[in-house]
């Protein structure tokens, strides 16, 4: 039997923490989201966008060694830890970004990961994403092994004690579940709903400075309802490497165009090289202000996400 | 995959959207050159000898040179006036046999899927080119270079080839030595004949593999190896567990300041899995 890859239940976002007893908290990893499919045969990896990551994470292949279930599939994040012992995107984007295979055994040694595994949607030959949330924990709980590169994400009853707790410890935010809800294939409702710690989103780059020859920051936008590409500010700082900037220096020339390609006019417009909108990437911020740019960037890590599909989100 | 281009498939007044992506993946080993004394990436830089100055991007501009040192510059909206006649259309202008194009003119291959909304009219396109064993003769521009192309049926789907155009293939009269005449006689050409019949097998591709390719890479994975000690030195060792236990200390903390602890069903649940 071949098991299709599916799109996850997506959780919508929050500002207020739900009350009642049917809802638990969990934190929110920072990473990708990954689901392992085994039939049974062989195990194969997908993210949410149904594109395959089987050969990226071979940690995670050997299922047999933290799943007791025939077959299976799981719902988890992969994690990688910064140096500070945090979850940083940077990192597992240096494993999920990789795209010549050959590469994999050699970047694995220098950066491992964990796989935060949150839900179980298929088990022992059955489909069970229309069991209540709180059932499907417990089968969680009684097939899985953890280990060195496998955790089972824990469920707080209390929201409002877990969020001090993560912004104590600086993670990205927690998610609140309702336990009597079915796992919604392909669906984003409220039965899932995350407040985030720091806010982040994908933007596309437009333009760039340089400083010495070398691009020093990076002018972001994001397209609006129209399809117009707008400014919404420029981050030279974040978790790039000198010689992750200087390889940014050479990619982008093919792009340099000499029509900005904003809508509205950014600041540092003098200096700025113009580049076609191609390039996507991460962005951590504070906030929104009001002339619609975000305060104190910071850059995450270039991502593998179509231009198109960066627009302004609507909370 | 990885979309290359977007566009559609048209022939007649049948309009169908589709996707291109690259059916081929180039596998050679990126050697990156550096400087030999502190292993440095190199870095280049344009210079213009005559004004013997740096030049950066903006200040290029594309020339055709049509006399030695006397040139013609073709600007941007130049070449974008000439791309701008063409519509984002693989063009199929006839329908062949697959076997009256020779090898020889084909030059990359692309994957076709189906755009938004061409699910249908793509199968249906398929289903037709299978069953009447055609194959469709096109035009096609992708990023302002005008080709041939071959869009015909492999596997579950379709694919393009791009063809050179008469003009780019060589004639095969400038072989040195080819027009010569020899005697052959027929016992050596049963010899030879005998012999190819002996390596004769059906095709099987998985049995060919790039042996050099293999080789550097081990080069490779062993030369890292050997200083992999020091790369992991480097990292520190971080672990998930101490900090889901950093976590637990900080809910504690909030609770104790605040209220007695609520222990409920839930917290249950989470021990015992930490235990599990």
């Amino acid at each position: 039997m071949e098991l299709k890859p599916i799109i996850p239940f997506e959780p919508v976002k929050t500002d207020q923490i739900p009350e009642g007893k049917q809802w638990i908290s969990q934190v929110k990893w920072d990473g990708v989201r990954i689901l392992t499919y085994n039939d049974g045969n062989r195990v194969r990896l997908f993210n949410r966008k149904l594109k395959e990551r089987t050969s990226h994470y071979p940690e995670l292949l050997n299922i047999q060694s933290y799943c007791h279930a025939k077959s299976v599939i799981l719902d988890g994040e992969v994690i990688a830890l910064g140096a500070d012992g945090k979850p940083s995107f940077h990192e597992v984007m240096r494993r999920d970004g990789i795209r010549r295979m050959e590469r994999v055994g050699q970047v694995r040694k220098q950066v491992s990961i964990v796989y935060m595994i949150f839900d179980v949607v298929f088990c022992d030959g059955q489909w069970i994403n229309e069991f209540k949330l709180a059932d499907r924990i417990e089968i969680l709980s009684d097939i899985m092994i953890p280990g060195e590169n496998i955790q089972l994400v824990p469920s707080f009853s209390d929201g409002n004690t877990l969020f001090e707790a993560v912004k104590k410890q600086g993670l990205e935010g927690i998610v609140l579940k309702d336990l009597n809800s079915k796992y919604a294939i392909n669906g984003k409702d409220h039965r899932w709903q995350k407040k985030k710690n720091y806010r982040d989103l994908i933007a596309v780059v437009g333009g760039v400075t340089l400083r010495q020859g070398i691009v020093n920051s990076l002018l972001l936008g994001l397209y609006d309802d129209e399809g117009h590409f707008c400014y919404i500010g420029h981050a030279g700082t974040g978790k790039l490497t000198a010689s992750d900037w200087r390889e940014l220096t050479e990619k982008i020339q093919p792009l340099v165009v000499s029509e900005r390609p904003f809508i509205n006019k950014p600041q540092r417009i003098n200096e700025a090289i113009w580049l076609r909108p191609v390039i996507t990437i991460k962005i951590q911020y504070m906030e929104w202000t009001e002339g619609r740019s975000i305060r104190q960037p910071s850059i995450q890590a270039f991502v593998d996400v179509s231009p198109e599909e960066c627009i302004f989100e609507t909370l | 995959m990885h979309t290359m281009w977007k566009g559609s498939i048209s022939f007649g007044l049948v309009n169908i959207p589709i996707k291109l992506y690259s059916a081929t993946e180039d596998k050679d080993i990126k050697m990156r050159y550096l400087h030999s004394k502190c292993n440095n990436p190199i870095k280049y830089e344009k210079i213009c000898p005559v004004c013997n100055e740096k030049v950066e991007q903006e200040q290029i501009v594309k020339g055709y040179e049509y006399e030695p040192g006397k040139f013609v510059v073709v600007d941007k909206e130049d070449f974008e006036q000439l791309a701008g006649m063409k519509n984002k259309a693989i063009e199929i202008v006839d329908f062949i046999q697959l076997e009256e194009i020779d090898p020889l003119y084909y030059n990359r291959s692309y994957f076709i899927g189906p755009g938004e909304n061409g699910g249908k009219p793509f199968k249906l396109l398929k289903r037709a080119m299978e069953e009447t064993g055609k194959i469709g003769l096109a035009k096609i521009t992708i990023r302002s270079k005008e080709s041939m192309a071959a869009v015909r049926v492999y596997d579950k789907g379709l694919v393009m080839e791009t063809i050179y155009y008469p003009d780019e293939v060589r004639n095969i009269d400038h072989v040195p030595g080819i027009d010569e005449d020899f005697a052959i006689n027929d016992k050596e050409l049963d010899m030879a004949k005998q012999l190819i019949e002996q390596l004769t097998t059906p095709f099987e591709p998985e049995k060919y593999k790039d042996e050099y390719r293999e080789a550097l890479l081990d080069l490779i994975h062993h030369k890292i190896s050997g200083d992999e000690i020091k790369v992991a030195a480097e990292r520190p060792k971080t672990n998930v567990v101490d900090l889901m236990e950093a976590l637990q200390a900080s809910i504690d903390q909030t609770k104790t300041a605040s209220e007695p602890a609520k222990t409920t069903t839930k917290k249950r649940k989470t021990t015992k899995k930490k235990e599990a």
